[in-house]
């Protein structure tokens, strides 16, 4: 090997350590970043879903079930945030997109449960509403057609057994 | 016409008037029963929930009898000498919580309040890395009746915590030979999305 080529390949090595070198930086602070974002987007996630979990009027089996489901992402989160601040930033955003994507679920799960109440609630209280209205109706009708004329009946019936007496003394009507 | 008989017409009449009234009546009757389906419906469906709590205690583990009990609480702690307590958190409130528990050392002739938290200034906050947090679901109706119980969807616990003071806060205590450790129990707002203090907490005199 000429003694130029030998340069040429020394400063080549050097070259690429150098960039190699500077590369490993980079992508620690990438990581950093993405670690970050996602732990942040699992914290926010977490307040939606107690956010959703406070708003429920009845807590069934089921949505005890998520409230445990919701506590293991919590966790999960809490690892996240030990490794990030510990440098393991990989894991750190394992940790957190796993704790994310459980949280997804929770979401998705509630929604469709607060759905399907909603839509029984609708049908529960537009029968009652009718039933009540109907109710309404029927005790008017039957108040005006039978009670209120009985009565008037009777009334007259107690009116005709009174007799009028005039007494020109006091001006008074017995 | 005489006087009486005008008086009698004038009586009549107010005869005539009574039964419009009879008819006012009988609508007003007719609008409370009406008001009365829809007060009855709306309190049934649209039930206010009741205030709830939330509870935090300290335990003992009793190896003779192999149960938790609220008594024989350690009465020193060394710094060669740890002491072990349990704590339990139930959910009597109506919702899910999201509870922090915070664990301070601070002067014996500190007071407690429920009002307001032990301020960092004045306390030495133990186990820093160490953060006790649980999402507990509220007790049903039925759990809420039961006593004595340890484990559920709606209590955390009983949790071990083995209590230590180090140098640093024993140079800092002032009292004499007397410590107080403050169990504060606090909850995630999620309006504010940062734990608020409860007004919840327990705590131990230790001769340090």
């Amino acid at each position: 090997m000429k003694r130029y080529q030998k340069f040429i390949l020394i400063l080549w090595i050097f070259g690429t350590t150098t960039m190699l070198y500077n590369q490993i930086p980079i992508a620690q602070s990438q990581a950093e970043q993405e670690a970050s974002a996602a732990i942040q987007e699992a914290d926010e996630k977490l307040t939606y879903v107690l956010k959703l979990l406070e708003e429920i009027p009845n807590y069934d089996e089921d949505i005890r079930n998520l409230t445990l489901q919701t506590d293991v992402a919590r966790q999960l989160i809490k690892e996240a945030k030990d490794n990030y601040a510990s440098s393991n930033f990989t894991i750190s955003y394992q940790k957190a997109t796993g704790a994310i994507l459980q949280l997804d679920s929770i979401i998705g799960e509630i929604d469709s449960k607060i759905q399907s109440k909603t839509q029984n609630k609708i049908v529960v209280l537009t029968l009652v509403g009718v039933l009540a209205g109907l109710g309404a109706i029927v005790f008017s009708f039957l108040f005006i057609s039978k009670i209120y004329p009985w009565y008037e009946n009777k009334k007259i019936e107690e009116y005709s057994k009174l007799e009028i007496k005039y007494d020109n003394s006091r001006g008074d009507v017995k | 016409m005489t006087k009486e008989k005008k008086s009698l017409i004038k009586k009549v009449n107010s005869k005539l008037t009574q039964s419009q009234v009879n008819r006012i009546i009988t609508m007003s009757i007719i609008l409370v029963v009406i008001a009365s389906v829809i007060g009855i419906s709306s309190n049934v469906f649209f039930q206010k929930k009741p205030d709830g709590f939330s509870e935090l205690s300290l335990l003992m583990y009793n190896d003779l009898t192999e149960n938790f009990e609220a008594n024989n609480y350690p009465t020193r702690i060394y710094s060669y000498e740890n002491a072990s307590v349990y704590f339990m958190v139930k959910n009597f409130e109506n919702s899910v919580k999201y509870y922090q528990l915070q664990i301070k050392v601070v002067e014996l002739t500190q007071n407690v309040s429920s009002q307001q938290p032990i301020s960092a200034t004045s306390s030495f906050t133990l186990y820093a890395n160490d953060t006790f947090e649980k999402i507990l679901s509220p007790a049903t109706n039925a759990e809420k009746r039961e006593t004595g119980f340890l484990a559920g969807d709606y209590i955390w616990g009983p949790t071990e915590l083995v209590l230590y003071v180090n140098a640093e806060v024993v140079s800092k205590i002032t009292s004499p030979n007397f410590l107080k450790i403050v169990f504060e129990l606090w909850e995630f707002n999620t309006e504010k999305e940062n734990f608020q203090y409860t007004g919840v907490f327990v705590f131990l005199e230790l001769d340090y």
